[in-house]
């Protein structure tokens, strides 16, 4: 009796541990398959207007499967580091509202993720295992799209940027920080730009801006040789451009890398050192297809044609290293953060002399001025003023007079402690190393603290 | 009663014993790890990180840790200073074996051969020597008596004097190597680490590794000291503004240029952030060797990547590259000079100064960066140019570069062990990918486990507050608490978790890795204490200064209190009561008058000092800062008297100096 017992024991294990064994098995997700979007063109009348379809490159010939079986519309994939899962924002019904999802690329429902975010988009997965995601930022009428994080069971969703445009498609970079596109709300331009946060909101910066007006057409990805690359109008509503940047030198090292093609991409993905997985439309075709491209030697190859939709948003499944995480140091206990500069005089690497220097700085909100403080007699100033809220700067000689500003919107998070160089710096200096005289003496506080709410 | 009643009631009075233990357990790791997730393991602290106890002795092996190198004039010899075996390798360059190993003094340096090709020189930190070694016979014939600390090294193409950077005696050896003696001693700047000759061997340049004395709070300005040949005397005392940790250098073959090595460190704006060089930036300095010569600091770093710890620099035999090791981000980056010299040349004098802070220029002209083993040190070029041999200094192996290909064609083991946890822990220190953007390693600040004799405005008590000296990681075992506050029970906090929030700004350290990174640490020491006489016996003047710091009564006899006497809270072995005093130091900047109070290790080598390194030398905790005599009674002293008890306050700590000049 207790031999058979033990026997039954003994298989029941067997066949527990090859359960799971086979449940850990990357399945049936082969190694570099292909994830992409497919769009229909007849929207709402269809069965489904978007989807989510995996390609395996190594069977072309066979029907991409579904991974968003019973979805009306899904869109905006990433796939997770390890390539095993994967986010996308979807609805089932026409008038279902958008919603966050995640599935497994080895079969079986997807679920829902964050259930209570507006209009999510582009949802990307960080290296602590929880989520970024573009989202609309404000209430009611409020259009405008921020930054949010979540935890994967849609918990904790935090908002992380607070610059009144839209900051959309977010990608998470190998060091930790998000880079996402920022459009049309930097007062005096139109063009798109590349910004850089870390993932708790702090030390956001511009990456990459093109000086004419540029449309940034999808989610920027970072390439195996340290350059992000992204497809680019300029100016805006011109051909779209697959562009490469240096991450040594984002502002000055763009290169088009798009130029033996004569057609139209709407998104590219970076699969090798060399090469992308590119949606593109050849100038004589009628749908977007699937390609990979070589720019080294101009080769494209079709991996898929647009028969069942137009191919859009390709993502590589491949496991990958994790990004880095970071220790925030956000305080949520705290109302404030602070800006220190080192010297407002500095403006593209010199520094302004004679009776049209500035003297004070000004600090706007949304509503107007918010209060201003004399600058330190060595350019620098320390003013600290309420966290999770866009103001602007400017510097103002003794009759009033703008120097410099209004800048771009920026904000800090709560205890946040925020340095700059100088005004409209050369964006590529380091600091010089003296101490400043504002930060010998507390931060000057500007008023109202409390003007607008974050989130 | 039956067993299984016993085992019943044992393992229930194990619960009822063992809970509150566990629970004890529990709370001592939390605290002294500063990590609320930690998992209970005692092991680490207390079995195989104990310093000195049997399972950590059991896990030392004798690594040899490649340092500098030198190549025969034919080529066919590598000579590598092996600094942790007290050893020159000898090695066939074209076979990649190691033919001999030659024992010489304690912690060699470098190595320079006499012009002949028959006779080597190399630089015995720990033992204050260079010792001579016959390479027919592979016999030290000699061992010549220098500076304290001597390091980098160069012998003049006559082959009649030899320079030597004593890097702790500040100062500069010319010995006359026909005689075996020291002939002249100059000074140089602070820690002098490299000799570099000018091609036509008219000039040596010495580099420095400390500022000069500059006022508190102020720019640090660090010197590379030009010394004539023919004169035998400083000749210029180039001053490079805003950099320090100056290591290596070497000149183009036409002489027209040197380039030596520089970190910019950031350490007077608050360190509130890491990017985009907040912190520290790494690079180059070109010096235009003749007088009055233009001295332009160049960045090696990008805007979103750093390339730490820049050490050695060897230029290419056309003069077209210079090369460059990057200790903390195992890379060699290849300059390309002639671009270097363009941007010069079209560059207006007054805006050259604008370079050193900027992060774009590098594009412009380095040409690669050639990915090494860890920790890549010293270079030696071959003699027809073609190869560039890096010293992989954790690797125990050195590295063969192609220099027209710019990669990697092979590399040398040396026969080092497999690496052990302090081992490890070595490669964490040392490697810059545990900040952000690898802007800094843990050398950076601490280089050698050292100090960077620098002040720090952290983050986390608030800008402008608080500021800090950087004290040195040497000898740091068992004088917990750490930091200025105390607020760090063990090593493990103070590297933990708030170490990743406040200063390198990403990912923590896993525990694994903070165990092997705290056992280097708590490997390192500071070697001999050149004050301390072997025989033990101190000088009449170290003895009057020990019976000043144990003295009772003042000089007029009055009784002097307890808290007020030197030996009270600095008590030996460790010359530290582990407790926070007030001792008066405390300044406007200041939250809290309290501090840590310091061990005395070695104390002559750690300048500035106090808190916030307010006093340049230790004369100036007394004479400038100890007006209320809170910090020990001093002011009833003679200045004969303050000597006296400072020359004894330099024999704390350390091991004896040696009695004779070894490496013989």
């Amino acid at each position: 009796m207790r031999r058979r017992t033990a026997v039954a024991f003994g298989s029941v294990l067997l066949v527990g541990l090859a359960s799971i064994a086979l449940l850990s098995s990357r399945g049936d997700v082969p190694d570099g398959a292909i994830v992409f979007t497919q769009v229909t063109e007849n929207g709402a009348d269809a069965a489904w207007a978007s989807r989510v379809v995996m390609l395996d490159p190594g069977h072309a010939d066979v029907t991409p499967r579904v991974l968003t079986q019973g979805f009306h519309a899904a869109r905006h994939p990433a796939v997770s580091h390890d390539g095993r899962r994967f986010l996308f924002v979807g609805k089932r019904e026409p008038a279902d509202p958008w919603q966050l999802w995640e599935g497994s690329l080895t079969g079986g429902r997807p679920q829902p993720v964050a259930a209570n975010v507006r209009d999510p988009h582009h949802p990307a997965y960080l290296g602590d295992g929880r989520i970024v995601l573009s989202a609309r930022g404000g209430d009611g009428a409020d259009t405008t799209a921020a930054l949010f994080t979540a935890d994967l069971d849609g918990t904790s969703l935090t908002r992380i940027t607070y610059h009144p445009g839209q900051e959309i498609a977010p990608v998470v970079l190998g060091d930790g920080r998000v880079l996402y596109v920022s459009r049309a709300g930097s007062p005096g331009t139109t063009a798109d730009r590349l910004m850089v946060v870390r993932y708790d909101g702090t030390a956001s910066q511009l990456f990459y801006e093109h000086p004419a007006a540029g449309r940034i057409l999808d989610r920027p990805w970072e390439t195996g040789d340290a350059r992000v690359a992204f497809v680019e109008a300029v100016p805006s509503g011109a051909a779209q451009e697959l562009v490469a940047v240096s991450q040594g030198r984002p502002l000055h090292s763009r290169v088009v890398v798009s130029d033996a093609l004569d057609g139209s991409i709407s998104s590219a993905y970076p699969v090798t050192d060399e090469g992308f997985l590119l949606a593109y439309r050849p100038a004589d075709g009628e749908r977007f297809g699937l390609y990979e491209f070589r720019p080294e030697t101009g080769e494209l190859a079709a991996l898929a044609d647009g028969a069942g939709g137009d191919v859009a948003e390709p993502v590589l499944v491949t496991s990958r290293p994790r990004p880095k995480v970071f220790v925030s140091v956000v305080d949520r206990a705290s109302a404030t953060g602070t800006l220190f500069c080192l010297d407002a005089h500095l403006t593209d690497g010199r520094v302004a002399q004679g009776p049209w220097r500035s003297t004070t700085l000004q600090v706007w909100g949304a509503s107007g001025l918010l209060g201003e403080t004399a600058l330190e007699a060595d350019g620098s100033f320390h003013v600290e003023f309420a966290a999770n809220t866009p103001v602007r700067l400017a510097t103002v000689d003794p009759r009033g007079r703008v120097v410099h500003g209004p800048s771009d919107w920026i904000w800090v998070r709560p205890n946040e402690k925020r340095g700059c160089i100088g005004c409209h710096e050369d964006r590529e200096l380091a600091p010089s190393n003296r101490v400043p005289l504002a930060t010998e003496k507390p931060a000057v506080r500007i008023p109202p603290v409390a003007e607008e709410g974050g989130s | 009663m039956r067993p299984r009643w016993v085992a019943v009631i044992l393992a229930v009075a194990a619960v009822v014993i063992l809970t509150p233990g566990f629970y004890f357990s529990r709370r001592h790791v939390r605290f002294m790890s500063g990590n609320e997730s930690a998992g209970l393991n005692c092991m680490p602290c207390h079995l195989y990180l104990q310093q000195g106890g049997l399972l950590s002795r059991l896990g030392e092996r004798d690594y040899l840790s490649p340092l500098h190198l030198a190549v025969s004039p034919d080529g066919t010899r590598l000579y590598v200073t092996a600094e942790e075996a007290d050893a020159l390798l000898v090695v066939d360059a074209t076979e990649g074996t190691v033919l001999r190993r030659i024992a010489v003094g304690r912690q060699p340096h470098s190595v320079a051969l006499h012009p002949n090709g028959g006779t080597a020189y190399v630089s015995n930190r720990w033992s204050n020597s260079v010792s001579v070694v016959d390479l027919a016979s592979g016999a030290v014939v000699d061992a010549l008596n220098v500076g304290a600390g001597p390091a980098g090294l160069a012998a003049t193409p006559d082959g009649a004097s030899l320079y030597v950077a004593n890097a702790m005696s500040d100062d500069i050896s010319i010995v006359d190597l026909a005689r075996g003696q020291e002939r002249r001693r100059l000074s140089a700047g602070r820690s002098p680490q490299s000799v570099g000759l000018t091609p036509d061997g008219e000039s040596a340049f010495i580099t420095s590794r400390y500022t000069n004395g500059v006022p508190h709070r102020t720019t640090p300005i660090t010197e590379v000291t030009v010394v004539s040949a023919g004169t035998e005397r400083v000749s210029r005392r180039a001053l490079l503004r805003s950099a320090h940790d100056i290591e290596g250098i070497d000149f183009t073959p036409a002489g027209d240029l040197a380039v030596v090595t520089l970190v910019r460190p950031k350490n007077l704006l608050p360190a509130t952030q890491v990017g985009r060089g907040w912190m520290l930036t790494f690079g180059i300095g070109v010096i235009e060797p003749g007088p009055g010569g233009r001295v332009v600091q160049l960045l090696l770093d990008e805007v979103n990547a750093f390339f730490a710890d820049p050490f050695d620099v060897v230029i290419g035999a056309q003069g077209r590259h210079a090369f460059v090791t990057h200790s903390g981000a195992d890379v060699v980056s290849v300059i390309d000079l002639d671009a270097v010299r363009e941007l010069i040349e079209a560059t207006p004098a007054e805006r050259l100064a604008d370079f050193a802070d900027h992060l774009g220029l590098s594009a412009r002209y380095v040409v690669t960066r050639i990915p090494t083993g860890a920790n890549p040190k010293g270079l030696a070029l071959s003699p027809d140019g073609r190869r560039l041999y890096v010293a992989e200094r954790l690797e125990d192996r050195i590295a063969v570069i192609d220099t027209e290909a710019l990669e990697v064609v092979g590399t040398i083991e040396l026969g080092g062990p497999s690496p052990n946890r302090i081992r490890r822990g070595a490669r964490l220190f040392h490697r810059a990918d545990h900040t952000f953007q690898g802007q800094f390693s843990c050398r950076s600040c601490h280089p050698e486990g050292h100090h960077d004799a620098l002040t720090y405005d952290l983050e986390p008590d608030g800008l402008g507050l608080n500021v800090v000296n950087n004290l040195s990681l040497r000898g740091l075992a068992y004088t917990a608490p750490y930091k200025w506050t105390g607020k760090n029970a063990s090593l493990y906090r103070q590297c933990g978790f708030r170490f990743a929030k406040w200063l390198t700004r990403t990912e923590p350290y896993t525990l694994d890795e903070l165990y092997s990174l705290v056992a280097y640490i708590l490997s390192l020491s500071h070697g001999p204490n050149r004050y301390r006489p072997a025989s033990g016996e101190l000088t009449a003047a170290q003895e009057r200064g020990k019976t000043l710091f144990e003295r009772e009564r003042t000089s007029e006899g009055r009784p002097i209190p307890s808290e007020n006497r030197c030996i009270t809270c600095h008590p030996p072995p460790r010359f530290t009561n582990f407790q926070l005093a007030d001792v008066g130091s405390g300044g406007p900047l200041d939250t809290q008058g309290e501090f840590d109070t310091p061990h005395l290790d070695n104390l002559y080598g750690q300048a500035p000092y106090l808190h916030d390194g307010r006093a340049a030398t230790l004369e100036e905790i007394w004479t400038k800062f100890g007006g209320d005599d809170r910090h020990g009674v001093v002011n009833d002293l003679t200045k004969a008297q303050l000597n006296d008890l400072i020359e004894y306050l330099k024999t704390l700590g350390g091991e004896p100096a040696d009695e004779e000049r070894s490496g013989r």
